[in-house]
């Protein structure tokens, strides 16, 4: 009904216009308007013009200084600062080009706007002045070039792998999973056959080198070394983007790529520098790879060396870790998936507003999946950042009580699978307590896998039911 | 040149003969006049209205992911009658359809509304009416061109309905996203439709073009040499080249990725891991089919811009009252950028993992193309200076292409710069640079050329003061829209995203992206402006003169309502070029190409005096 009122109304609207317009129309032809000459309409665009133009590079200078804190995330790497002065160069040039041209291009229809009477000036060509504006444009292209050219050759100048931290990573739908050579520094082979639900880089197991090589859930990077990223993807195109240190590589099914660079800033410093405490490098994906290529994110944390080589150190072998749900030596047999359940790098991000909960008339909850180490129920300090929305909703609305209830998905004995639900629950519902929320507006239930929030077996289907829903309760 | 201009002639006035006889007895059935119609003006009006409807189709789906990106915790339930499942039960847009709106959205505008809509229009219908010439060469094959065209836009159109939602991997289609149905729902029946309406536009495309450039071949009127050709038929005669020699890369990569889609073959596959299954495909490059899609891709960009600007030439000069600054510079920068545009495409490529040494080598072609583009903006910039200029609505969408090919174009030098490119590829300053180089640019071109030549297409005018309000409000719209992702993408914000808030790194700007798309809202409401005026105008507009903005082109020495065969009499000769406005001497401030000059004494400059 609203609808149809809605569409009458803008009917009405478009035919109250068509008649003035044709009223309008209609005088002009009777007061005899149209004279074919040019008017006062020739004079009034002239002005506009020149007006757009100066309002224009007003909004320009006004926008440019709010936008521009926020303009190329502070460099921290080598070659970044490199290609970051290069890019100011090159900005400043286009400038300066962009007002020469503009200054003549809006000038001109003002300054030679319609005359009666007047005679434009018969001016075909000029060759001089054409060789000059030819030459000049190619001149300052040689030196784009050369400059460029120049950055460019160091950037993808690699050095030998010996002298480098080398990292593995690999792209698939949709999250990253990253591989370091371990102790003997030596990365073991891989083959996309022997990728399963837990050899998730295809490691060939076979191979003793890939014994000590292990996957952290983040990155770590040693400050002052040379990184170099031996990129790949196991199902379409990603592309590795780590927007502070410059770099952005292509990661290609069946075809391997890379990328060096060398880090400048541990995490801690950053944090320093630009006064939060809370951030974080991250990794992105910037080539379209399907729904949620929008939410590929992992942490990047850069230490200095001797922190570094302490967690390089503390890294448990990816062999030892997945010892029991491996069932080694594993061929081509495709694999029992591991016990846990909420370990997997979380496939699904959460666009859920936590608002929708306080309009709920009946019963309603929201889905949120939050990441968990392998048979672990405490908090890393990913999920806590995830609990911190719930925290800031929950101190927003001083009223509402929460429900929340962990879920897994149905592999692995139930048992088990409730017990942990239940742990992690009450770990969420800890955690918040100890941030200041009363402890009789939060219960802590688990459910294991009794309650999925879609059926099937496919890996998107269980990655959906890890999960954690909040329900309202008051 | 002796000898083509005596076959021209021979041809021009054998054809004319036929013709004349033809004239007497021509009354075709009306399908034959108006639909299946073998007239150019027909089928470049159906051009024009199939470009127009699918513009509105392009310009709609931008606003409905621009009102995810500019407010992406509204409820959009709202908009279910239209959309129906893909709204979430939340009020959401569906992910896999935000994806497939974008792929849509660039599929449309590049080859619907800017190849076929822009080229299609206004090739088929100036060619022969500037060239003098009675049709196109084969009016067969020209009417053939149209309804693939049509047929191909069925196929397009068909699939943004279809369960699984249209192709969903981005306009450039990279596989293996593309050619695997598990990986996307849009790679499903959807890519299969999207693929086989594109093989059948690129047929239509090479229809019209070998018609295009064979007309401007053979069919030119008796003295329209090469050189006295206006610079409208001249771009659109080095981009029907193009497009024949480009677009059948594009079939060859999309037979070759059908192959891999429905035969199993294995030309851009390998080594796959897809939901729990090892994929058999084996010793493809992915890589291969960027290289063969740029191919195509990047003189695309030219197609679509190239007849823009020859548009632009046309009407700066005539509205100037001045001669085109550089006629000749200008027709060997169209023939450069031409020649270059074929040399460029993997700057596109700098990050796909190929070898550095050819993004060496592509970036330093790349700055090269900045030469001629220059020229071009320097000599429309040097045609206004001391002009006696006229702000129809038309000149005002030209002054407005000019200036957005220059800031657009600007921006391409820092991207065409590898080493740049690595921060910059696949964000928001991508997104705004080739927006406004090539968009809008070419958009403000088509405008620019609807306003310039509807009497010549219609017989009646359009209304100058809806032309004006619509001018400006676009124009500042336009701005509004895509200068400020400039901004977005310098903070490093990637493209083709649904959300920015999973990032740290990308939780700034969310006011901006909500002014870009309140901004685009705009923009787009008030080219209704435009569509009124346009309907409005073909059945109750002003009736035309025959000569409204009294231009030298050949054109304009047509009836008002010209029938079939352009002209009833004998094909007017050309003994000038085509910009010879306020010349001095002369009584008016033009003359027509159609003039001696044994009747121009008065004016004629020294090296004219023996043509006399």
């Amino acid at each position: 009904m609203v609808t149809l009122l809605i569409i009458a109304c803008i009917l009405l609207l478009v035919l109250i216009l068509l008649l003035a317009f044709r009223a309008h129309v209609l005088i002009g032809i009777i007061k005899n308007a149209y004279t074919g000459k040019v008017g006062v309409a020739n004079k009034i665009n002239a002005i506009g013009i020149l007006i757009f133009f100066i309002v224009g590079l007003i909004a320009f200078y006004f926008s440019y200084q709010t936008a521009k804190p926020y303009f190329l995330p502070e460099a921290a790497s080598v070659h970044g600062l490199a290609t970051d002065r290069m890019f100011w160069l090159s900005m400043t040039i286009i400038l300066i080009a962009f007002l020469v041209t503009n200054v003549l291009l809006y000038t001109f229809p003002y300054l030679y706007q319609y005359k009666e009477g007047k005679r434009a000036y018969f001016y075909p060509d000029n060759v001089k002045l054409e060789m000059m504006w030819t030459l000049l444009p190619a001149i300052v292209m040689t030196i784009l070039v050369w400059m460029g050219l120049k950055e460019w050759n160091i950037i993808m100048d690699f050095p030998p792998e010996e002298e480098c931290v080398v990292i593995e990573i690999m792209g698939k739908q949709f999250g990253w999973h990253v591989r370091y050579a371990g102790k003997d520094m030596k990365m073991g082979k891989y083959s996309f056959n022997s990728i399963n639900n837990v050899n998730h880089m295809g490691i060939d197991l076979s191979d003793p080198n890939s014994m000590d090589d292990f996957c952290p859930n983040e990155i770590h990077l040693p400050k002052g070394k040379k990184i170099l990223l031996k990129i790949r993807s196991r199902d379409v195109i990603h592309s590795v983007y780590l927007p502070h240190f410059r770099v952005k590589m292509d990661a290609v099914p069946g075809m391997a790529t890379k990328f060096w660079f060398i880090p400048t800033k541990t995490t801690m410093e950053m944090r320093d520098q630009l006064g939060k405490p809370d951030f974080n490098y991250e990794m992105a994906c910037t080539e379209i790879c399907g729904k949620s290529h929008f939410a590929m994110r992992m942490v990047v944390v850069v230490d200095e060396p001797e922190e570094f080589e302490k967690w390089y150190a503390a890294q448990k072998p990816f062999v030892e870790e997945n010892a029991s749900s491996l069932n080694l030596p594993v061929k081509s047999k495709p694999v029992e998936q591991k016990t846990d359940t909420m370990s997997v790098a979380v496939e699904i991000k959460d666009t859920v507003n936590l608002d929708v909960l306080l309009n709920a008339k009946e019963e309603k909850s929201v889905a949120l999946h939050i990441n968990f180490a392998p048979n672990e129920f405490s908090l890393s300090e990913e999920a806590k950042t995830k609990v911190d929305e719930i925290y800031t909703f929950m101190i927003k609305n001083k009223d509402i009580k929460l429900e929340i209830d962990g879920h897994t998905d149905n592999t692995g004995d139930p048992k088990k699978n409730k017990e942990l639900s239940e742990k992690r629950a009450k770990a969420i519902v800890d955690y918040l307590v100890s941030k200041g929320v009363k402890k009789n507006r939060l219960k802590a239930k688990g459910y294991g896998s009794e309650k999925p929030l879609v059926e099937g077996d496919s890996e998107q289907a269980k990655a959906m039911n890890r999960r954690v829903e909040l329900k309202k309760i008051n | 040149m002796a000898v083509v201009e005596a076959h021209t002639q021979h041809l021009s006035s054998g054809q004319a003969h036929a013709h004349d006889e033809h004239h007497d007895h021509h009354d075709l059935p009306w399908i034959r006049k108006y639909i299946f119609s073998e007239d150019h003006k027909i089928i470049a009006k159906q051009y024009l209205f199939t470009g127009i409807f699918w513009a509105i189709v392009g310009g709609a789906m931008s606003l409905i992911f621009r009102l995810q990106l500019g407010f992406p915790e509204a409820d959009i339930s709202w908009l279910k009658p239209l959309l129906g499942k893909w709204i979430t039960p939340e009020g959401k847009l569906d992910q896999e359809f935000y994806l497939a709106l974008v792929t849509m959205h660039g599929t449309i505008m590049v080859f619907f509304v800017l190849t076929a809509g822009l080229s299609g229009t206004f090739s088929n219908y100036l060619i022969p009416l500037q060239v003098g010439a009675r049709d196109m060469a084969s009016g067969f094959l020209n009417m053939l061109s149209y309804w693939f065209f049509f047929l191909s836009s069925v196929l397009m159109f068909i699939s943004i309905f279809i369960p699984t939602g249209p192709a969903g991997g981005g306009w450039t289609i990279y596989p293996p996203l593309s050619a695997l149905p598990q990986a996307i729902s849009g790679s499903g029946a959807g890519m299969t439709l999207w693929l086989i309406s594109m093989a059948i536009f690129i047929v239509s495309l090479l229809l019209g073009g070998l018609n295009y450039i064979t007309t401007v071949i053979n069919l030119r009127t008796v003295g329209m040499t090469f050189w006295r050709m206006p610079l409208t038929i001249w771009a659109f005669f080095i981009t029907a080249i193009i497009g024949v020699l480009s677009f059948p890369v594009l079939f060859a990569a999309a037979l070759l990725l059908i192959f891999d889609r429905s035969l199993d073959t294995s030309f851009f596959l390998s080594d796959i891991y897809m939901q729990g299954q090892a994929l058999h495909y084996k010793g493809g490059s992915p890589l291969l089919f960027q290289h063969l899609f740029w191919f195509l891709g990047h003189p695309e960009v030219y197609i679509v811009l190239l007849p823009a600007l020859g548009i632009t030439s046309e009407i700066i000069s005539t509205c100037s009252r001045k001669p085109i600054f550089g006629y000749t510079a200008m027709v060997y920068s169209i023939i450069g950028i031409a020649f270059l545009s074929f040399i460029v495409w993997a700057h596109h490529m700098f990050v796909s993992g190929m070898n550095p040494f050819l993004g060496s080598i592509f970036m330093i072609l790349t700055l090269i193309i900045a030469v001629p583009s220059a020229v071009k903006s320097f000599n429309y910039i040097a045609t206004l200076w001391r002009g006696n200029i006229i702000f129809t609505p038309a000149m005002l969408f030209s002054i407005g292409l000019v200036s957005f090919f220059i800031s657009g174009g600007l921006t391409g030098l820092i991207l065409g710069n590898s080493a740049a490119d690595i921060q910059l590829h696949d964000t928001y300053f991508v997104v705004a640079h080739f927006h406004i180089v090539m968009g809008t640019a070419s958009f403000f071109g088509m405008l620019a050329g609807v306003y310039h030549w509807f009497p010549k297409m219609f017989g009646r005018m359009m209304d100058e003061r809806l032309g004006y309000i619509h001018f400006w409000l676009t124009f500042i719209g336009a701005y509004c829209v895509f200068f400020p992702m400039h901004y977005i993408g310098i903070a490093g914000f990637p493209r083709r995203y649904y959300l920015f808030s999973s990032f740290d790194a990308f939780k700034t700007f969310t006011e901006l992206d909500a002014f870009i798309s309140m901004a685009a809202i705009f923009t787009v409401s008030v080219q209704f402006i435009f569509l009124f005026n346009f309907f409005y105008s073909i059945f109750r507009g002003r009736r035309a003169p025959q000569n409204p903005w009294k231009s030298n082109t050949l054109e304009w020495t047509a009836p008002i309502n010209p029938g079939h065969g352009n002209w009833p009499g004998e094909i007017p000769h050309v003994y000038r070029w085509a910009y010879d406005y306020s010349k001095p001497g002369a009584a008016d401030d033009y003359i027509p190409q159609n003039i001696p000059f044994s009747q121009t004494p008065e004016s004629n400059l020294p090296h004219e005096k023996d043509e006399e």
